[in-house]
């Protein structure tokens, strides 16, 4: 109790009874970590990931009845997610931060890769348009597949497979591969 | 599947199962190389992508579900209490006559309540802690509060369950003893009522959806410390 931490809400939250609080915490401890990663590569800002999150996880307790499928937990869960991400910033325009700020991470914690190889591939990431990075960070991080994100996003399933294929493409370039860019060409010829 | 659509698959969708991609991956060599310099890629661009997740965003979450649950639950019986009360408004009397004995109930069970949660956790008042200046305001700011001007000194600030609710807990340094505050949601007083008891004495004081409980052992001054906590703590709604 004697930290900074508020850590009695952990002995609260085991205590809950409602219905469908157990679901909610699977989805709590299983998937938290990689919807706040989506959240960031798509807000490119640590507050504005951290405050999605946390409401997508109210409105995903709101509706927790609906989900009776464990497979599809993530797809509805990151749905719910980009959801309010429209609702909360599409609408308001708001202005993102800029690739160099980006590229510093702001959390002071070295618990994540910081090699210079995953500098550059953060940085190269950010290089790429929305329309881009986000099947390929859902298809990589998010661990689904062409025809999931398709449904995520909302297009079809041939046009998520033709930008993750440029977004892939546009990264070696940009990370100038040789072996691979030599591929590449042949590939896209 | 010639060479030139399995690297536009291993590009698009690297972890497909299709039979054709896997059957030409097996019998190409070249194809096979450069599928794993994919893999190989993908797997540098996941360590990439694996950035750190705030140690305390779990909390934050947790924090908001167990007490907006509480406030979601004060606000169903509130909204069925109106809608009854339009529809029999002839009993209006009797109702008015049921709440006032049904709130001394209350006030009776919030005050004995809240001496046996002090009383069961007594490491709270002998242990002089070292809790962050900022800690009340977060816990605070979970049951819809402002802090607008730090209390010093804090021993420490927690949630807490209470009836199986979850209660916002803190423990001050008083000018004698120890002060605790709990913020509970429920039933809103419509004044402030006085605590006394054989060992504390205090207040329950109208908060937000619910009142705060200040308690503290007899023959310590309260009255500056609540003055103080009322200027300290704002409610928007």
């Amino acid at each position: 109790m004697r930290t900074g931490n508020i850590s009695g809400v952990d002995a609260v939250f085991s205590h809950m009874d409602a219905p469908g609080h157990k679901k909610f915490e699977l989805l709590l401890q299983g998937l938290m970590g990689d919807l706040y990663r989506y959240a960031y590569w798509k807000c490119r800002d640590r507050g504005q990931a951290e405050e999605l999150v946390q409401e997508t996880y109210l409105r995903a307790w709101k509706s927790i009845n609906s989900l009776r499928d464990a497979d599809s937990a993530k797809s509805w869960l990151f749905t719910i997610f980009r959801r309010e991400y429209a609702r909360q910033f599409e609408r308001k325009r708001l202005e993102m931060q800029d690739v160099e700020e980006m590229t510093e991470l702001p959390d002071v914690k070295i618990s994540f890769d910081t090699r210079t190889e995953s500098f550059v591939l953060r940085r190269a990431l950010s290089t790429l348009s929305d329309d881009y990075r986000e099947p390929l960070v859902l298809q990589v991080l998010g661990g689904f597949n062409c025809g999931e994100i398709a449904g995520m996003l909302g297009i079809s399933a041939s046009a998520v497979m033709t930008r993750l294929f440029r977004a892939r493409k546009q990264l070696r370039e940009l990370l100038a591969s040789d072996e691979v860019d030599t591929a590449l060409r042949g590939a896209s010829a | 599947m010639n060479c030139l659509e399995f690297r536009r698959t291993s590009l698009s969708e690297p972890n497909t199962a299709s039979q054709a991609f896997l059957v030409h991956r097996a019998a190409c060599p070249d194809c096979a190389r450069f599928a794993e310099s994919v893999r190989s890629f993908d797997q540098k661009l996941l360590d990439a992508m694996r950035i750190p997740v705030p140690d305390n965003l779990m909390t934050r979450i947790k924090l908001r579900h167990v007490v907006g649950e509480e406030q979601v639950r004060r606000v169903r019986p509130w909204k069925w209490a109106l809608a009854a009360s339009i529809f029999v408004s002839a009993a209006l009397s009797v109702l008015f006559g049921y709440q006032m004995y049904s709130t001394n109930q209350y006030i009776e069970t919030l005050r004995v309540a809240a001496i046996d949660h002090v009383n069961s956790e007594p490491q709270f008042l002998s242990v002089r802690g070292n809790a962050p200046e900022d800690k009340f305001r977060r816990v605070m700011a979970a049951f819809g509060a402002s802090v607008v001007r730090e209390m010093e000194p804090i021993r420490d600030a927690e949630v807490c369950a209470m009836n199986k609710k979850p209660i916002a807990h803190s423990v001050f340094d008083g000018e004698k003893s120890v002060v605790t505050v709990l913020y509970v949601i429920g039933e809103r007083l419509r004044q402030e009522i006085s605590i006394d008891g054989d060992r504390y004495h205090g207040w329950l004081i109208p908060a937000g959806q619910g009142n705060l409980v200040v308690l503290a052992t007899r023959g310590e001054p309260l009255a500056p410390f609540v003055d103080k906590l009322k200027q300290s703590v704002r409610w928007d709604i």
